[in-house]
């Protein structure tokens, strides 16, 4: 599978951030909670496994050809993700604890847009830098081993997780 | 008058302490890196109590970093 098929198999994922966060504000709040709930798992079984796969594995074998500065910047995306992760775990926490302050839905909201958002320029970013460098400078079974080898990295750090 | 007699004496003496993302312990950034007790993932630096607290966060960094803190 190549990165640009996964990126389309990941992409109902992050429809579904940003249709869990057009919700807030208009579905009761356990249904909020349910959802935050679901967008944790979602991110630390398939969105954040992948990323850090490209991190060890896609990001080191194609820096020489884009550049190191490349690289560090959609590594940096994923720090960002991580980060913003991090922030929704807090927020999901505080919502089972019925600890929801005044500001809950707007952060609840500015967390799943902004989760949206970054990965979805992030798979833009990947598809025009990284992929042109993979068909011009890799055989379909150097491609093929590249992301065989991702998929061995996401399944341990989901299983790690 | 010298520069350091300016500085106010609370702070002179406050320190931004760290939380190990492992146990929950506040510990002191400087100490904790000068034992190399701090693991860098995902583009940021993480503190840790011991080398035990260290250990289990580099066996799975992603449950720890993703977890969050809780509001104070």
């Amino acid at each position: 599978m190549t990165t640009t098929l996964r990126h389309r198999e990941l992409r109902p994922d992050l429809e579904r951030l940003r249709q869990w966060a057009d919700e807030i504000g208009v579905v009761h709040l356990d249904t909020v909670r349910q959802r935050l709930s679901a967008a944790n798992e979602l991110l630390m079984t398939r969105l954040l496994p992948h990323a850090l796969a490209e991190d060890e594995i896609l990001y080191p074998a194609v820096r020489d050809f884009v550049g190191e500065q490349a690289t560090l910047m959609l590594q940096r995306d994923h720090g960002e993700m991580l980060k913003l992760t991090a922030e929704l775990n807090a927020l999901r926490r505080a919502a089972c604890a019925d600890e929801v302050g005044p500001r809950f839905a707007v952060e609840a909201r500015r967390i799943l847009y902004g989760l949206y958002m970054l990965a979805d320029l992030h798979f833009e970013k990947e598809d025009e830098i990284v992929l042109p460098v993979l068909d011009a400078r890799c055989s379909l079974a150097e491609t093929a081993d590249l992301n065989s080898a991702m998929e061995r990295a996401a399944a341990r750090i989901k299983a790690e997780a | 008058m010298s520069l350091h007699s300016e500085t106010p004496p609370e702070v002179e003496s406050e320190i931004a302490l760290e939380i190990d993302p492992v146990c929950g312990t506040t510990i002191d950034p400087d100490s904790a890196r000068e034992l190399d007790l701090g693991v860098t993932f995902a583009e940021r630096e993480y503190l840790f109590c011991g080398p035990g607290c260290r250990a289990t966060f580099v066996h799975a960094p992603l449950a720890y970093a993703a977890a969050g803190r809780d509001a104070p």
